[in-house]
This record gives C-alpha cells, sequence and structure tokens, in this order.
C-alpha cells in the first residue's frame, strides 16, 4: 500500500480511493417524499384558502341579493313595529 | 431544464434536484470520509437535502444552498459520531459496504485501512483534511463551513496530514 507523503496529490488521491466505490443507493426519491409532504401541504391549503374565498363571496351575494330583494319592503321594516 | 433553472431562479423543489444531480454523490462519500461507513452517510445527505429544502427561501441561490448543504452533512456526520459515542473512536466497525468479491478484497483492504486513520484522528483534524483534499474546498471556504478562523484550518490541516500519516504507518 502506498504511504502517504506530505504531498497534496497524494492524500487527495488516498481520500479519492478510499470513497471510490462508494454508490449512493436511494436518493432523489427519498428525498422527494419527503418533501413531498411540504409540497402537498402547499398545495391543499392553497385550495382551501380559494374555497374559503368563493365560500365568503357566496354568501356575500346571496346576502346582498336577499337584502335587494327585500329592499322594495321599505323603511317600514326597518324597526319593530309600535 | 426548467424556468427557473434558466433564470437562475429555483424554488425549492428544483433546488433539490438541480443539486441532487450534481453534487449528491460527492456529499454521501465526504460523509464516509467523516462517518465511515455509506448507510449512515446517505442517511446524513439526505437528512442534509431535506433540510435545505425547507430552509429555501432564506437560501435561494444555488451557491448559498450547495454551503448550507456542505455545512449541514458536516454537522450531522459530527452528530452521527457523537451518538456512536467512545465505541466509534476506539473499536474499528465494520468495513464501508463495499463489494467484498476475492479481486476486490486488496483495494477493499486498502480503503479500510484509509477509513481506519482518518476515524482515529480528531474530528476537527478529520474534517478539515476531508473538506481539503476531498472537496478541494479553499481554506475560506472551509472556515466559513466549519466556523472557525483560516488559521485554525490551516493549522488542523497540517496536523491532520502528520496524524493521518502517522496513523497509516502504525496501521499498515
Amino acid at each position: 500500500m502506498t504511504t502517504p507523503t506530505n504531498d497534496d496529490h497524494d492524500i487527495r488521491a488516498l481520500l479519492d480511493d478510499a470513497v471510490a466505490d462508494v454508490e449512493p443507493r436511494r436518493g432523489l426519491d427519498e428525498i422527494t417524499l419527503r418533501t413531498g409532504r411540504s409540497r402537498r401541504s402547499w398545495v391543499w391549503g392553497t385550495a382551501g384558502a380559494v374555497v374559503a374565498t368563493a365560500a365568503v363571496i357566496a354568501a356575500v351575494s346571496l346576502v346582498g341579493s336577499l337584502s335587494g330583494t327585500n329592499s322594495g319592503g321599505g323603511q317600514d321594516d326597518a324597526g319593530p313595529r309600535a | 431544464m426548467t424556468t427557473g433553472a434558466r433564470t437562475g431562479r429555483w424554488d425549492a423543489d428544483e433546488a433539490v434536484e438541480q443539486l441532487y444531480a450534481s453534487h449528491y454523490r460527492r456529499l454521501v462519500r465526504l460523509s464516509v470520509l467523516l462517518v465511515g461507513d455509506p448507510e449512515s452517510a446517505e442517511e446524513v445527505v439526505q437528512d442534509s437535502f431535506v433540510a435545505m429544502h425547507g430552509r429555501w427561501r432564506s437560501l435561494r441561490e444555488p451557491d448559498k444552498g450547495l454551503a448550507y448543504l456542505r455545512q449541514t452533512v458536516v454537522n450531522r456526520s459530527r452528530s452521527v459520531l457523537r451518538h456512536r459515542g467512545v465505541r466509534a473512536r476506539h473499536v474499528p466497525s465494520p468495513s464501508p459496504d463495499l463489494p467484498g468479491a476475492d479481486e476486490d478484497m486488496l483495494a477493499n483492504e486498502r480503503r479500510t485501512v484509509v477509513l481506519d486513520a482518518l476515524r482515529a484522528l480528531p474530528g476537527r483534524q478529520r474534517e478539515v483534511l476531508a473538506l481539503r483534499y476531498y472537496l478541494d474546498l479553499s481554506e475560506a471556504d472551509i472556515a466559513e463551513t466549519l466556523g472557525i478562523s483560516r488559521g485554525a484550518v490551516k493549522s488542523h490541516a497540517s496536523r491532520g496530514v502528520a496524524a493521518l500519516r502517522a496513523q497509516m504507518e502504525d496501521i499498515s
């Protein structure tokens, strides 16, 4: 076996050689599986916000249209009857 | 290539994919030099990628992402060794998960000797040697990665080389 010297080149070769046959087995799939959770939650969060916004708009429209329908009743409806 | 990569601005998922493609294997091998076995090394690097994904909003640039990965790999490798405790320092662990065929035995033995010699070094020396001689980082980059001064990097490097040489002579 080669005895290391002070030479930087020898140390580099030694370390390179020590791990040259190391080939990762798992990898990107494993990482995306773990990071995908945050992406999915972001998607669901956005979808939830869109649905909530649509529901609020629908509710406001409904209330608006109902009050518009009732507006023909005049100001008599504004307060309790005596 | 994606639009984000063309413009130099990646989202977190693109950052993981791009940095994985160009640096994953090298980072796993770096971690093997630090922790001694490929299984732990791969876990360390995967954890580091997941952590980088979570921090991408504050990193945003590929260079910063890579620097973060290097730093996280070194820190997490250190944690692995800490969890192994004293046993990891003084009892030779099994050789890394390398091919065991007869024709590879000699090469495997040589690699094991190098990894054993590295493992016998003080942690900082091992880290500096791996970053300098395996990743070819500058003293400034090593100093930033490890959070130490450039003078300390020089000192650890020269002591590390001498200690590694002595270890190799003892082992062989």
